[in-house]
């Protein structure tokens, strides 16, 4: 997984929590980097888990939650790290639809060991559903990114989670309105 | 990076100051975080470095493709330009948002356009103005109607038009320019693709092909019209040539029929007790009758040369006993000339040639004849030898007045008779002509040379030897009897009565016994009963025909229907002939009647019979 969101997650403990926090988390996952990440290194998803698992421990939050919080925060920082992602998109439907198609590639296109997860995203009518795959169990991650892009686009959308039997390898998330006569009505 | 991991140093700092206590946990945190962050900056920058180093090669690696690229772009584009130069055309992309026109160096030449006298970016109303002043308004329409008219842009559009020539017509050339739109998103018209090709020549091909088509058509339809005239005027020709056929085959009938009884009537007269004078007198009218039976049958001979009908009927020949016996005819002649005729014949093998012996005999007699008539004083001379190659060749010598070289064509001419001085003038001209239609019929060839005294006239054919035919007996002419010893019943049918009298006076000469009729059915019915041994029958009767009447003979039974039957006619055409010789007949002679000829005959009608009856 590349080395920037094992960087951010750091980051984020470092600014939701406390650096020392942060520095009791990267000391008590016993991870073989050390916390030591640049955002163009790849490194074991396994390191970003035990993370999130040592950081469950530290706070007696459940780690599927911070993962999902982190992936809120992530988006935001995605935001700022890559404004040319975003440009030419005026709502979250059509921008998560070209994840796998467009921004996963340009991923692929700048790092070619990258192995982004597979987002599936199909618009039927109002709705769209969004089917995510990975051989790592992120799919906390990934709600909480969905949410954080939902956020971004200020769409008065609601997204509903429904998980696979295989875990947080696979998981469906549906976005639609919130308010369908509002919406008409905006 | 930096600065981001200097805030919370500087966090960490302002912390100390605050608080003293944990002081030493936060140097130990910030310097763990330091740290980290040394040893992630040493994996980036190694990280960097290991990219530059691959970016660097990968740049080089570019750099070679895009040189490559480059030079393979650069030769394929002299090669399409060469393209389109040799296939005169060129391409055009007219940009419409920023009206910016670019053209292939082609373009100029197809417009006339003198390629340095145009700055560095050419315009349309450039080309346009090169376009012919006829066509210029409809290349206007088509561009305005191509762009707005919502055409769709997958399809071609073209129009062909004239460029304006240099001066006058010179240098106009016909193009067609074709165009394909590539529209925006919004579906406005964003680039017009177009090319121009020079189509001059096929535009003047196909005009030319249609010009040439309809000047074929012209001539085909004239070709059709002489056609038909020339079939009518075939057919025409055919028409008056089968009836001239005809005619001449009556004439020579109904000529030959009353000559005959002239001829015959002087022949019987002949063996009468005559005096001297009357002797004379006889043989000159004989002369006179045998002259004209020769003119006639030489015109008959021409017209049938001419009608392509000369036929050859080659039969077992001694050439010696042919030759002798032609001298000998003609001896008598020549010696009233006090001419002397000698012959020198080396014959001897082969002895039997297969020759057509009427037309030899005619080639013999019309060489020797000339020569005696045109020779005053000294000698005649036959000669005749074999020739390498299976070749016969005669030659006439004589002491006469000779042939100059520069007219000697004109002998072999039709009616060519030569007016030369000393020459004897008489006859129609035919004989010479005649043997060369025959010698040309024969495959040889004919001809006329100096002699040392005179001139030589000579032939030469090709034959075919065979082995020499049992010899017939030499028989005395009054010998011709039946086997007993009793007279010969010979029936004759005969519609002239001149003719009926010549062939009775011949056959009572034989010892002959004779029943005339006058036609075909009164033959039937005097041989039906009449037990006769030869029938002499006429061809052409009244009432019932000879042919018609050998049928009915033959139909009879034995021993009448087997009757030997002679063919007895005027007509010498073997095509003319033969109905009789289908209806039965065994033999013909020819009339006028030559008493050795029937003798003849006769011998071998009877032969035939008698062998006949024996293998019966």
């Amino acid at each position: 997984m590349k080395g920037v969101i094992f960087a951010e997650l750091i980051r984020f403990v470092e600014q939701q929590f406390s650096p020392e926090i942060a520095d009791s988390m990267i000391a008590k996952s016993r991870i073989e980097s050390d916390g030591a990440y640049t955002s163009v290194g790849n490194y074991p998803h396994q390191e970003a888990l035990a993370m999130i698992g040592a950081l469950a421990a530290l706070t007696g939050q459940p780690a599927s939650a911070l993962a999902d919080r982190y992936g809120y925060w992530l988006s935001t920082r995605f935001v700022e790290l890559y404004p040319e992602m975003f440009e030419g998109y005026t709502d979250v439907r059509t921008f998560l639809r070209d994840v796998d198609g467009h921004h996963h590639r340009e991923v692929k296109k700048l790092y070619p060991d990258a192995v982004p997860p597979s987002v599936l995203a199909v618009i039927d009518g109002e709705q769209l559903t969004v089917s995510y795959a990975s051989h790592r169990p992120l799919a906390d991650v990934a709600f909480g990114l969905i949410r954080g892009y939902i956020a971004y686009f200020d769409d008065a959308l609601v997204v509903e989670r429904s998980d696979a039997a295989h875990g947080p390898h696979e998981a469906r998330f549906t976005v639609r309105a919130i308010d369908l006569p509002a919406c008409a009505a905006a | 990076m930096t600065a981001t991991h200097l805030s919370p140093i500087q966090t960490g700092l302002d912390s100390i100051e605050a608080d003293a206590d944990p002081v030493a946990t936060r140097i130990g945190l910030l310097e763990r975080r330091l740290a980290r962050s040394e040893k992630a900056r040493a994996a980036a920058e190694a990280f960097l470095e290991k990219k530059s180093r691959v970016l660097a090669q990968a740049n080089e690696e570019l750099q070679a493709r895009k040189k490559d690229l480059q030079a393979d772009l650069g030769l394929r584009t002299r090669q399409l330009l060469e393209a389109q130069r040799v296939a005169g055309f060129g391409t055009v992309i007219w940009d419409v948002r920023r009206r910016r026109l670019e053209v292939s160096p082609q373009i100029y030449v197809l417009f006339g356009i003198d390629a340095a006298s145009v700055d560095a970016v050419i315009g349309h109303r450039q080309l346009i103005r090169r376009v012919h002043a006829e066509d210029r308004e409809t290349v206007i329409d088509w561009l305005y109607r191509e762009l707005h008219n919502n055409l769709r842009p997958e399809r071609d559009h073209y129009i062909e038009f004239r460029t304006r020539g240099r001066r006058g017509k010179t240098g106009q050339r016909w193009l067609r320019a074709m165009a394909q739109i590539q529209f925006d998103n919004r579906g406005r018209p964003a680039l017009v693709l177009g090319t121009i090709q020079d189509v001059t020549r096929q535009t003047e091909t196909a005009a030319e092909a249609a010009a040439l088509h309809e000047r074929e058509q012209l001539q085909l339809a004239n070709l059709q019209a002489l056609n038909g005239e020339l079939t009518q005027a075939r057919e025409n020709a055919d028409r008056a040539n089968s009836a001239k056929s005809r005619f001449l085959a009556m004439m020579s009938h109904d000529i030959r029929t009353p000559l005959n009884g002239v001829i015959g009537m002087l022949s019987l007269m002949d063996q009468d007790t005559l005096n001297t004078d009357q002797r004379r007198t006889l043989a000159l009218a004989r002369s006179s009758g045998d002259q004209l039976r020769v003119l006639l049958d030489d015109i008959i001979d021409l017209a049938r040369a001419e009608a392509g009908r000369f036929q050859l009927n080659p039969a077992p020949t001694d050439l010696t006993k042919l030759l002798s016996d032609g001298a000998s005819f003609w001896r008598r002649v020549a010696v009233e000339k006090r001419l002397t005729l000698d012959t020198v014949l080396n014959l001897s093998h082969p002895r039997c040639i297969l020759a057509d012996r009427v037309r030899l005999r005619q080639l013999i007699d019309n060489l020797l004849s000339n020569a005696i008539k045109n020779t005053g004083d000294g000698s005649v001379t036959l000669l005749a030898e074999y020739r390498a190659g299976e070749r016969l060749r005669v030659e006439v010598h004589d002491t006469g007045i000779g042939v100059p070289p520069n007219r000697r064509a004109e002998l072999f001419e039709d009616f060519g008779q030569l007016q030369l001085p000393g020459s004897q003038s008489g006859g129609a001209g035919l004989g010479l002509s005649i043997c060369r239609r025959i010698i040309e019929v024969m495959g040889g060839s004919i001809g006329v040379d100096d002699s040392s005294l005179g001139s030589c006239f000579w032939f030469e054919i090709p034959f075919t030897a065979i082995a020499a035919p049992p010899t017939v007996a030499a028989a005395g002419l009054r010998s011709l009897a039946r086997a007993d010893g009793r007279a010969l019943r010979v029936l004759v049918a005969e519609d002239v009565e001149t003719n009926r009298i010549v062939v009775e006076g011949h056959l009572r000469r034989l010892g002959c016994e004779v029943v005339l009729v006058n036609d075909g059915r009164a033959a039937v019915e005097a041989a039906t009963g009449g037990a006769f041994d030869l029938v002499l029958m006429d061809m052409a009767m009244p009432i019932m025909g000879g042919a018609e009447a050998t049928r009915a003979i033959r139909a009879l039974p034995a021993p009448a229907g087997q009757t030997p039957i002679v063919a007895l006619t005027a007509y010498t055409r073997p095509e003319e002939l033969a109905p009789m010789m289908a209806a039965g007949a065994v033999a013909s002679a020819s009339k006028p009647i030559v008493m050795a000829d029937l003798y003849k005959v006769m011998r071998m009608a009877l032969g035939q019979a008698r062998a006949a009856s024996t293998m019966a």
